[in-house]
């Protein structure tokens, strides 16, 4: 970090290298498309890069850097224009319940992407804590300081999305035949 | 006997709703029933792998369905090299600064005017013997910002500002009693201290340097 603070460019190849995976797999859990998502792996490390020497590098790193991949990626979020297919993806959930077999219901909705298009469909205030616990599988402490709220109001924010993804997936569901 | 596996596994469900807890026996029974009953296959499959990440299971979501493609590190290098000028981030920021010297004069003026550190007060109500008051600094070449003055017995680590829009705006509320004359100053990175440009009161801190007065 010191390195690429006092000039060397090619220093930051390790921070790319290091975390270009997890940004990837961040970005592909809001937007789901592996190419949006890999853009915007590549526009947060340029960002990182920018904003790097407001770093202090008292503060750890790593919810420093998803600090501003969240807030990049809401921007994304906000215009991005797959919403629609978040939507789409959301009612193949819905769809797949269905299925008149049990085991084929299971298998078409616990895939990744499904339960990716089923959170993503959360408020952004439940969203992303939801994203970051159960996909990036943080800690609560940890998104706490990434969100910059309290502990407590990280459980709360987490109950009230399991609480509003099962309310989605029970109105989905078919009656009993 | 369905009927009632079903109520039981809903009963599960709103438990680990409520706590993000569940145990591997529990998980065993859910996972068991859905496999055989479609209305709860449809109702809380999509959340199995949520609840074997809270059994302690892995729950295949953190796992990357596509791979990043092997160009990715070159070509951000690439956009890096020609976004930066020689001398990297360095030579990048002095730049910056010495744009930024012309600019803190105006900024200084501005924020006299417009930025304006001291805003609303809340709840100023008669009778009220607290008030809520928010101190705002616009300084975005600061990586922290405290306010220090006698309300915090000039601890210059109790009161950490706030960078709201992440460009430099820095803001905390507090409440302060009514009737009641403060002094305070903005304490920059740990070692500047300056006062407030949008305060119409000023006094010699005794330090060779002016501090902010408060008249509540």
């Amino acid at each position: 970090m010191s390195e690429v603070l006092r000039g060397n460019t090619e220093a930051f190849r390790l921070i790319v290298e290091r975390y270009k995976n997890l940004l990837y797999r961040l970005s592909l859990s809001f937007l789901g498309n592996p190419e949006d998502a890999e853009e915007c792996a590549q526009d947060i490390l340029m960002r990182a890069f920018r904003y790097l020497h407001r770093f202090s590098l008292e503060r750890r790193f790593l919810p420093w850097l998803y600090g501003i991949a969240l807030n990049y990626l809401r921007t994304v979020y906000a215009r991005n224009r797959s919403r629609e297919a978040q939507r789409r993806a959301w009612e193949c959930t819905a769809e797949a319940g269905q299925a008149s077999d049990p085991q084929e219901i299971l298998e078409r909705v616990q895939s990744r992407e499904n339960v990716r298009a089923a959170v993503s469909c959360l408020p952004r205030t439940l969203r992303e804590p939801m994203i970051l616990h159960y996909f990036e599988e943080l800690s609560i402490a940890t998104i706490a300081e990434i969100l910059q709220i309290g502990e407590v109001n990280v459980k709360s924010r987490l109950l009230r999305g399991r609480r509003e993804l099962r309310r989605k997936l029970e109105e989905g569901a078919t009656p009993p035949s | 006997m369905e009927q009632g596996m079903c109520n039981r596994v809903a009963e599960l469900m709103r438990e680990w709703e409520r706590t993000g807890q569940l145990s591997p026996e529990e998980l065993a029974l859910v996972g068991g029933h859905v496999r055989q009953c479609r209305r709860c296959a449809s109702a809380h499959g999509a959340l199995l792998p949520l609840l074997r990440f809270d059994a302690g299971r892995p729950s295949g979501l953190s796992a990357v369905p596509s791979p990043l493609s092997g160009s990715f590190t070159e070509r951000l290098m690439g956009r890096l090299a020609a976004k930066t000028p020689a001398g990297g981030i360095a030579l990048a920021r002095r730049r910056a600064r010495a744009v930024r010297l012309p600019l803190a004069v105006a900024a200084s003026v501005a924020l006299l005017i417009a930025a304006g550190f001291l805003a609303w007060f809340w709840g100023l109500r008669p009778g009220r013997q607290e008030v809520l008051v928010r101190f705002e600094l616009v300084a975005p070449e600061a990586r922290n910002v405290n306010l220090v003055g006698d309300f915090s017995d000039w601890d210059p680590h109790r009161l950490a500002m706030k960078d709201v829009s992440g460009e430099g705006d820095w803001q905390i509320a507090i409440r302060l009693k009514r009737g009641r004359v403060y002094t305070y100053n903005f304490l920059l990175n740990g070692r500047r201290w300056i006062a407030d440009p949008s305060s119409l009161r000023h006094v010699d801190d005794g330090f060779g340097g002016t501090s902010s007065v408060l008249d509540l």
